[in-house]
């Protein structure tokens, strides 16, 4: 416990920077320089750092809460309920970014977690394989009502699309605004309960006899991450992967205790989408593809290797 | 058992059905300060579900279970760990908490998120540690021990929060014959310090060694209760296991009945 990680939050801010600079300044340049840099690809940097760092954020608390090392907010459903709130709002025509707009989308993703949570617990408990199953299906249900309404209202098709692949465009100042500060109030509401959901993450009867209230818990717990997935979905629509291979990698270097993983994870989250982002612009430049395709291009044989490593829990 | 000591825990009439099947019917007790009570009896018979009644984690259907004199729903969950500390049955570690932090999690609990642990929790917490026979483990992360050993880093940890009473589920499931005796004799220990211990137990001869106390039960109903000579007896044994049971010199001998 008392090891020095000086070197490795070193290298986290290394980390941080380097992305943050390649997400500045890669990609086709036309006109003036510095305009571009300033007033474009500073903020869709900055709009790529906080759905990261919600992300990797979500993903901590949610694997703690949950205990399932493979919860992660675009697994489980919650950023697929999030992006249905959102194209719901886009569809009565409320903008984003905009109070409307942020309201369905958490309430979307307070749902569909909700739901998903429900439906995978029996006699108390929750099983992993259960859990994963009943995202997929929420996830589903609610991709194929975003589908569903792309179809049946032609107009918001374009911007509902957005939310289905995870793309970040050039943010405005009030939608930076907008979700900073709905990052902000989830990891402030989730620090404070940083050391109940570590005993919590060793199981509801420990944390129980330990003196937490676990219902309680979980239903902040649950708050915290519909905000932060809501922070995401509003930044850079429904990226996957990133919140589940944040937490892996980040309790690997600085251990599961949760005052400090909830941070790193948010730090490599925003770092890690800060880069594909960059890269989503220049791999087939001048085409974009969203940073949603290159997040699952990467994560997606990650969560397989999880499985894989787990197969006997699940088969 | 000696009534000038306080009662802890009492239990009257407790009843709790699992979807229509009662599960623990109409079980009273009493745990005094000092006390160390083995409780006993064959799979099904309503053990864990009895600690889980006694330590508030189900509500019972029928009856009540009083903490210090007062009913336990009265207690908040930080008021009741603060008296009560309990280590359920081994289940999967996911995470890989060093064993100190295990330790140090039910001190630190209301501590600020920010605070590092002071230097007397830690001292704390490395006693509770070597008491339990882990001195020199404290970095190890969790994931890296034996079951045997991550028990008993679970057992330093309901220790490190200094409860009036400990609530155990089979302590000694996992543990060799060495460490079994270790934690049997150093939770003797802690009752002649006056922690009152509860702890459901397989091995009727260790309850006949080590509990001031035994209860048997037999499909949620109380066989016998009182000292462990009087309450493990031929006729009990035989009735609540369907075993026949001789009593040895210094041991039980148990044999299938033909």
């Amino acid at each position: 416990m008392a090891k020095n990680n000086n070197s490795r939050y070193a290298l986290l801010g290394l980390a941080l920077l380097g992305a943050c600079a390649a997400g500045i300044l890669s990609g086709p340049v036309s006109g003036a320089g510095a305009d571009i840099l300033l007033r474009l690809r500073l903020p869709r940097t900055l709009l790529a750092a906080i759905a990261g760092a919600g992300l990797g954020a979500c993903g901590a608390a949610m694997q703690s809460v949950l205990r399932n090392p493979l919860a992660d907010p675009y697994i489980i459903g919650t950023s697929a309920g999030a992006g249905l709130g959102a194209v719901l709002a886009l569809g009565l025509g409320l903008p984003n970014p905009g109070a409307g707009f942020y309201a369905f989308s958490f309430a979307g993703a307070f749902c569909a977690t909700g739901f998903a949570y429900f439906m995978a617990r029996s006699g108390g408990k929750t099983s992993a394989s259960a859990l994963v199953l009943a995202g997929v299906m929420v996830s589903s249900f609610c991709g194929a009502l975003i589908l569903f309404f792309v179809i049946a209202r032609q107009r918001e098709s374009f911007s509902a699309l957005i939310f289905l692949m995870g793309s970040i465009n050039e943010g405005s100042p009030s939608q930076l605004i907008c979700s900073g500060v709905l990052l902000a109030a989830g990891l402030a509401l989730l620090a404070p309960q940083s050391r109940r959901l570590d005993a919590l993450s060793l199981g509801e009867e420990k944390a129980f006899y330990l003196g937490v209230d676990t219902e309680k818990l979980k239903l902040r717990i649950l708050l915290g991450t519909s905000i932060l997935a809501c922070a995401a979905v509003g930044a850079a629509g429904t990226v996957g992967f990133i919140g589940l291979a944040a937490p892996h990698l980040m309790r690997a270097a600085f251990g599961p205790a949760n005052r400090r993983l909830l941070f790193v994870s948010a730090a490599f989250g925003a770092a890690a989408l800060m880069a594909l982002d960059a890269a989503a612009r220049t791999v087939l430049a001048p085409a974009e593809i969203p940073a949603g395709v290159l997040s699952a291009l990467c994560g997606a044989p990650f969560f397989l290797y999880l499985l894989k490593r787990r197969k006997h829990e699940f088969f | 058992m000696n009534s000038s000591r306080p009662v802890l825990l009492s239990a009257e009439s407790l009843s709790f059905s699992y979807n229509g099947h009662k599960a623990i019917d109409g079980v009273s007790l009493e745990l005094r300060a000092g006390d160390f009570l083995g409780i006993t009896g064959p799979n099904g018979s309503g053990k864990s579900t009895l600690l889980k009644l006694l330590t508030g984690l189900l509500k019972p259907q029928e009856g009540t279970a009083q903490l210090c004199g007062r009913p336990l729903p009265g207690f908040s969950a930080q008021e009741r760990a603060a008296l009560m500390g309990a280590l359920p049955p081994e289940q999967e570690t996911l995470y890989g908490f060093s064993v100190l932090e295990t330790a140090l999690m039910g001190r630190m609990l209301a501590a600020p998120w920010w605070k590092d642990a002071d230097a007397a929790s830690i001292a704390e917490a490395e006693n509770a540690l070597r008491a339990v026979g882990l001195g020199g483990l404290e970095h190890r992360p969790l994931t890296s021990l034996s079951s045997g050993e991550r028990q008993r880093a679970f057992l330093a940890q309901a220790l490190c929060v200094k409860p009036k009473i400990l609530v155990l589920d089979e302590p000694t499931s996992h543990l060799d014959l060495k460490h079994s005796l270790e934690i049997m004799r150093l939770l003797r220990g802690l009752t002649d310090g006056g922690l009152a211990v509860a702890a459901v137990l397989h091995d009727l001869n260790a309850v006949a060694e080590h509990c001031s106390g035994a209860i048997l039960l037999a499909d949620g109903r109380l066989l016998s209760a009182g000292a462990p000579q009087e309450a493990l007896n031929s006729a009990s044994i035989e009735s609540a296991y369907g075993v026949s049971a001789h009593k040895g010199e210094s041991a039980w001998r148990f044999s299938l009945k033909s």
